[in-house]
């Protein structure tokens, strides 16, 4: 019997529209980048569920993926804290419609 | 060997990149590089060159000899040896190929011996002579660079490799005469030398592109392959046929063109005297030994060339006819030491093209051998004097040095001595066979000319002379004080070349048969001058009356200037000895410059400054406010929200998957 990856699939689906969704309408940059990281690991859900797909409950082509996914999520998580902290030093603020500097 | 031809021109090339860096490296300090170190390595790459090209010489007559030999031996007359080197590859277009190479032969050889011999002297003089200047690193670079392109010129082994060397000596030519660029006028001397020179290596290229025509797509335009071409029986019903016979002559005009550019003939002359601008040595070196006389070397390295082009030679004979006489004339206007000299050298290098229009080429490049030791003398010695005056260069405020300066006026003596043509002088050797192959082949009408210039030089020489060194003394007071002779590195040029003034025109000694110069060049030029020769067969009258007009000629020059100037006599109070006369003489060429090619430039650039100009603009301007407008409205787009943004591109994402998806759905 061949596993059906629909479940797993709309779940990711559904994880990365929450994402999206996120950083679309919050204004603080702190949701903006939970959403990021909610889309990531949606995007690590689909590669686990294709895995099982297409290379059986032992392959694990599609299941390596997400470890390096989940590495460079952590580092940019970090980079991405430490802007967010740098910002909020220079601007007193976290809301993303201030920062609108660049069209000058 | 024949190998070691590259580093003719690269040991000078090498000196002048290191002298380069030091002169950089120093630029920041007050002092400079130390000038014993550039001083050193500067007149070592020259004096390495230089024994090089005499151990080359020495290879090549004794391969000459072996050959000659070895003619007679068999019967059969066997090419004359020449030493080349092909570095590779240069020019591949369609059916022209050019190769980078160099050449080695009797005519080169003599050119390169008295170019880096005397050079060499003049790098040594300079050390001397520039020893207080700031930029005496820069200086010595730019002596340096210009011998390494002066080599090229001499070396290459085709018209265009030549005219790499041309350009680089303009180069170096331009780069010395603004040395002293604080002075504008210096700049501007240097920018009418430049400019000058361009119309004549217009004339050049266009010159050589016309003789590759001639030729035929797809032949190789090296000297030996042009000189085979011109000598092959075979094609001279070709050359007899009147659209080739034209097409001839208006190539060898053009690259006569080219030769009146670089050395200063009618009408392209009026830069060598401003060139005097330069500092001394320059002049001695490029401005009378060696680049000037390149256009002689060129249209001798091209003899065979010009041996069918008849009417072309009888320009060259007349302009050089005309060049000589009217500089000679100049030259007694002149206040400036260095501008006699300067009109000297035009007129002498007049002598030459007269020499080679009426088909004497080894004449010519003999005169060019013996001038460059007479000329390089008097202009040295020149430099010395004003050396010793702190700068002083109106001969009007000079007198009685002869006393005070013993080894400048002995020899600038001797440098006299040659240029006038008194007996066995190296001048009197040259000159005299000039005008005797002018009397025998170009006719009275030329002769006269010659004549009357060879009793001109006599006068303005002596008036020089006399108004130098032996007239009473008008030099001022206070400048008289610190009259001194120079240094060491100064003097051991002057009494080197001074000795060569006198002796180098026993080399080609015609009338006591002593003829190692012309036998030289007979494996280069004879074949051409001997078909120049052949139609007229009668000789003249004995060489000895012929060299006695000569001598005659130049005492009555020295008796009338003696008679003139005796006293340092002048008409003071600032005026000219002719009045306004002798100012249209000198600036006659000036005038036909700016009619003949400033005015039509000028008018042209009028046109495209005030019509063609704003009509390009206006189109421009089109473009401009077409790429505005898009720009703005492309800017509609630029959100300044970060969520925004976001959804924008979110979208584009969609629709990019959409289109690439578009044969799923």
């Amino acid at each position: 019997m061949s596993f059906l990856p629909t479940q797993s699939l709309i779940l990711a689906g559904f994880l990365f529209s929450i994402g999206l969704a996120t950083v679309l309408v919050k204004r603080n940059l702190f949701f903006v980048l939970m959403g990021v990281e909610l889309m990531l690991n949606a995007a690590n859900l689909s590669f686990i569920a294709w895995s099982r797909t297409f290379s059986g409950p032992v392959g694990l082509d599609g299941q390596v993926a997400p470890l390096f996914s989940i590495a460079v999520a952590a580092a940019e998580a970090c980079v991405g804290l430490a802007m967010l902290l740098s910002v909020f030093r220079s601007k007193e603020t976290l809301d993303t419609d201030r920062f609108d500097r660049m069209k000058e | 060997m024949t190998n070691l031809l590259w580093l003719l021109p690269a040991l000078p090339a090498f000196g002048f990149a290191i002298n380069g860096l030091l002169a950089l490296a120093g630029a920041r300090r007050t002092e400079g590089p130390d000038r014993g170190i550039v001083g050193f390595l500067a007149l070592l790459f020259p004096v390495l060159s230089f024994i090089l090209t005499l151990v080359l010489w020495q290879n090549l007559s004794a391969a000459t000899e072996s050959v000659r030999s070895q003619s007679e031996l068999l019967g059969v007359k066997l090419q004359a040896p020449a030493f080349a080197q092909t570095m590779g590859d240069w020019i591949r277009a369609g059916d022209l190929a050019i190769d980078f190479g160099f050449r080695f032969d009797k005519l080169t050889g003599i050119m390169l011996l008295f170019v880096t011999g005397i050079g060499s002297l003049i790098h040594l003089y300079s050390i001397g002579y520039m020893a207080h200047d700031r930029g005496f690193a820069r200086f010595m670079a730019y002596l340096n660079l210009f011998l390494a392109n002066m080599v090229v010129l001499v070396l290459g082994d085709g018209p265009i490799v030549t005219f790499l060397g041309w350009e680089g000596v303009g180069l170096c030519s331009y780069l010395l005469i603004g040395f002293w660029h604080h002075d504008e006028a210096n700049g501007s001397a240097a920018t009418k030398a430049f400019l000058v020179n361009r119309v004549g290596d217009l004339g050049f290229l266009v010159g050589i592109f016309l003789l590759w025509q001639i030729m035929g797509p797809g032949s190789s335009l090296t000297y030996e392959a042009i000189s085979a071409w011109f000598r092959d029986p075979a094609h001279a019903a070709q050359l007899a046929t009147p659209a080739v016979a034209a097409l001839l002559t208006a190539s060898t005009l053009l690259l006569f063109v080219g030769c009146t550019g670089k050395s200063a003939q009618i009408p392209l002359l009026t830069w060598l005297p401003d060139a005097m601008a330069g500092p001394t040595p320059v002049s001695a070196l490029i401005h009378a030994a060696t680049m000037v006389t390149s256009g002689v070397f060129l249209l001798a390295r091209m003899a065979d060339v010009f041996a069918m082009a008849t009417t072309t030679l009888h320009v060259i004979a007349w302009v050089g006819a005309a060049t000589a006489v009217w500089a000679a004339v100049t030259g007694l206007f002149q206040h400036d030491i260095k501008k006699v000299l300067a009109y000297s050298t035009v007129s002498q290098l007049g002598f030459m093209f007269l020499a080679v229009g009426v088909g004497a080429f080894d004449v010519g490049i003999f005169h060019v051998f013996t001038h460059a030791f007479f000329k390089a003398v008097l202009f040295l010695g020149a430099g010395s004097v004003i050396h010793a005056l702190s700068g002083e260069q109106d001969i009007r405020r000079m007198g009685g040095l002869a006393r005070k300066l013993p080894v400048t006026f002995a020899a600038m003596f001797a440098g006299w001595y040659a240029i006038v043509g008194l007996p066995f002088g190296a001048g009197f050797w040259s000159k005299d066979l000039i005008l005797e192959r002018v009397y025998v082949h170009g006719g009275i009408g030329l002769y006269s000319i010659a004549l009357a210039t060879a009793a001109l030089t006599a006068l303005y020489m002596t008036r020089m002379m006399i108004l130098v060194f032996w007239s009473p003394s008008r030099v001022d007071a206070e400048v008289s004080h610190h009259v001194h002779e120079s240094p060491l590195s100064m003097q051991v040029p002057l009494w080197i070349l001074g000795v060569g003034a006198l002796c180098v025109g026993f080399f080609w000694a015609d009338m006591i048969h002593l003829d190692w110069f012309a036998r030289q060049l007979s494996d280069v030029v004879g074949p051409a001058q001997a078909i120049l020769v052949s139609g007229h067969g009668g000789h003249g009258p004995s060489p000895w009356l012929l060299a006695g007009f000569g001598v005659t000629a130049a005492v009555i020059g020295i008796l009338v200037a003696f008679g003139l100037f005796r006293n340092g006599a002048f008409r003071e109070n600032g005026r000219e000895p002719m009045g306004t006369a002798s100012r249209w003489w000198m600036l006659a060429f000036d005038g036909l410059h700016t009619v003949v090619g400033i005015w039509p430039v000028s008018v042209v650039a009028w046109i495209l400054d005030n019509w063609i100009q704003p009509l390009l603009m206006g189109i421009l301007r089109v473009f401009g406010w077409l790429v505005e407008l898009a720009g703005s409205a492309i800017r509609l787009l630029q959100r300044s929200r970060l969520r925004t943004h976001m959804a924008l591109s979110v979208l584009g994402l969609a629709l990019l998957l959409l289109f690439l998806a578009r044969e799923l759905l």
